[in-house]
């Protein structure tokens, strides 16, 4: 393999894609059945919908907590790329990481049951990679340990997470009284590929030894690294059909729920919580565990010359260091082998103020009112491998005319601090289209975004009311 | 601000915002930059070490019977990929500390499977004057054509010659050895 591509490969990496599930644009956006799968207790006011299938809902979203494509391959005489690649890697840390979700709704769909609870099932697919920034060892690579003497390079460094899963699922919205929604939904996943590679430790350092038997010391200590995966043995051998046939029957399945809420404190007031995707994968089919743990010491091969009274035999000097090495050092590599993983668990909560002229004018219960605007903060973490990522975004949601919706949105996030979003929802008779995107000022010159992500789709939905 | 306000300015940005999306695009990249990439890491790393003591050199009688040792040790790595195609020099640090009122003469020799030499250097080791260490440093660089004969070497042999004085035979010879590999990885 070319080393410097993968090298790259991985600096590219950095370049950083980051999201999750849907675009945070549609979370409260209750007037779209999305907002069912961020919050499955949700305020639904319509009857039915179902999606066209494979377009409605199409998510991608990409984010860079640090590093743009611009840093490394900007046209710019005054330095060389070579230069920019070194400033990159020593400008990024290890809470740097990368992320990349996509999401495709391959079936969607909601009815309304007789007790007035909407019910909602569907079947999507999504992939999920987070890569964080491997500093130390990326330096090492970069640099070599010549220049690093004495330092002690974190092998833990080494932290990634990818996955393809397939889900089934169907939700329950409740309304419970006048002020209170509350809602579920259970999801069968099946994973078509996992590739885990978390909770690694163990450190390399190479120290000057002045009183030692030779000019250094390298030292491996408390390597414990590990990487997992499943469905796929061999991508050289992949097929279509072996795609098609594991989003459904790939043999790695797990469980999970979403649950959430959405309160009415007063006529304009709301609060809403949700949790989504609380569950795990168990990964026993297709799985292979690379693994090595144990700590070794070297400093050289140590020559042992005959005396002139005993003679013997040379040694296998190199055999016997790597037979050392690897009594010392566990090396495996299995198949068969099972693990479990959790899904990223994902919170999202906000709080609403709904102003303006109502748009309705429900005299016999006005709490029933609605208004033409909105304006509120939403909350958002998702659990990572090492720690949870976290936004807060503002947002301004107003229905312009009748049929259109418009949603425009502020995000505090690791990526940007000038995320500035929009969703723009057009309902059409039953035929509804919405188009949402994340930073859209970087939308100019995308090489230079940090961040960056797109959801459209397209579906029928149904109001008996209007 | 009047409702009628806030109207309008959504309905002008919704319309920004779509238009931004239309025409959005990546702009003032050179991506031909990729076949310049070059990667130079530096490795350090320990070789051989060894000590001679005047037990081999000389019989229980204090005679010089042996003038010549040596050991050889496959270096089997050498043959790896990544050292085959991307090591651009390496850079051999000799150091010794001879108590010996002899000095000696050192020959690394790098040999192919059939035992055929490869790469040779050698290099003098000063005697003590007064039975105390004396230290030594040599320092052998290979590049170019040498190091292409050097990357045909699966195995390392170390040999040292005692250059016989008038002194007895009595010290210590401390050998510490290292490597510094640089590689190119474009």
């Amino acid at each position: 393999m070319n080393l410097t591509k993968l090298f790259c490969g991985l600096l590219g990496v950095l370049a950083g894609f980051s999201g999750w599930g849907q675009n945070i644009q549609l979370y409260d956006a209750d007037y779209l059945p999305q907002s069912l799968m961020m919050n499955p207790g949700v305020d639904v006011d319509y009857d039915k919908h179902f999606g066209i299938p494979l377009l409605s809902g199409i998510h991608a979203k990409f984010g860079s907590t640090e590093l743009t494509v611009n840093d490394i391959f900007r046209d710019d005489a005054s330095t060389t790329i070579n230069d920019r690649i070194e400033q990159a890697i020593f400008s990024l840390s290890r809470k740097d990481y990368f992320t990349i979700n996509e999401q495709l709704e391959i079936l969607s769909a909601g009815w309304r049951n007789r007790e007035g609870n909407y019910l909602s099932a569907g079947w999507y697919q999504e992939t999920d990679v987070i890569v964080y920034f491997p500093k130390d060892p990326a330096v090492l690579a970069y640099e070599g340990n010549a220049g690093n003497l004495g330092k002690s390079f974190d092998l833990g460094d080494l932290s990634a997470r990818g996955e393809v899963v397939s889900v089934l699922h169907f939700g329950i919205n409740k309304k419970v009284s006048r002020d209170l929604n509350i809602g579920g939904r259970v999801k069968l996943y099946s994973s078509m590929f996992n590739a885990t590679s978390t909770g690694n430790e163990g450190r390399f350092s190479t120290t000057r030894t002045p009183d030692g038997n030779n000019f250094y010391r390298h030292s491996l200590r408390g390597l414990d690294a590990s990487f997992k995966m499943s469905g796929v043995d061999d991508f050289r051998n992949l097929e279509a059909a072996d795609v098609i046939s594991s989003s459904l029957f790939g043999g790695n399945y797990g469980m999970g729920v979403d649950v959430g809420f959405s309160y009415k404190w007063d006529r304009q007031w709301r609060v809403t919580a949700s949790l989504v995707d609380l569950g795990f994968i168990y990964h026993s089919k297709n799985t292979r565990e690379i693994s090595a743990s144990g700590n070794y010491e070297f400093d050289g091969i140590g020559f042992i010359y005959p005396t002139v009274t005993e003679t013997n035999e040379e040694p296998p000097y190199y055999d016997q260091l790597v037979n050392d090495f690897k009594a010392n050092v566990a090396y495996g590599n299995e198949t068969g082998v099972s693990y479990a993983t959790m899904r990223p668990t994902k919170f999202y909560s906000s709080l609403e103020y709904r102003f303006g002229e109502p748009l309705v004018c429900n005299c016999l219960n006005p709490e029933e009112d609605t208004y033409r605007f909105r304006t509120g903060l939403t909350l958002f973490a998702v659990n990572r491998p090492r720690f949870p990522q976290a936004s807060l975004t503002g947002y301004l949601d107003a229905r312009l005319l009748s049929f259109l919706h418009t949603k425009f949105t502020y995000t505090i996030d690791p990526y940007t601090a000038a995320n500035i979003g929009f969703l723009v929802s057009a309902q059409i008779a039953k035929f509804n289209l919405y188009i949402s995107a994340d930073n859209v000022l970087g939308y100019q010159n995308l090489a230079k975004s940090n961040t960056m992500a797109l959801q459209l789709g397209m579906q029928f939905i149904i109001n008996s009311k209007k | 601000m009047p409702i009628m306000d806030f109207y309008i300015i959504f309905r002008t940005l919704s319309i920004c915002s779509l238009m931004l999306l239309a025409t959005s695009c990546v702009k003032d990249q050179d991506f031909d930059q990729a076949d310049e990439i070059v990667l130079t890491p530096e490795i350090e790393t320990d070789l051989v070490y060894l000590q001679l003591t005047q037990d081999n050199f000389v019989n229980s009688s204090g005679e010089a019977e042996v003038s010549f040792v040596s050991q050889t040790t496959n270096l089997n790595f050498i043959k790896d990929g990544f050292v085959q195609n991307d090591l651009s020099r390496i850079d051999f640090t000799f150091d010794t500390a001879n108590s010996f009122r002899q000095p000696f003469n050192t020959i690394v020799t790098f040999l192919n499977e059939t035992g055929q030499v490869t790469y040779e250097f050698s290099f003098f080791v000063p005697a003590s004057e007064t039975g105390e260490p004396v230290s030594n440093t040599y320092v052998e660089s290979i590049m170019g054509d040498d190091l292409q004969r050097f990357k045909n070497a699966v195995s390392l042999q170390v040999s040292s010659s005692i250059i016989l004085s008038e002194f007895p035979i009595m010290g210590t010879l401390d050998f510490q050895s290292k490597a510094r590999l640089y590689f190119e990885f474009n």
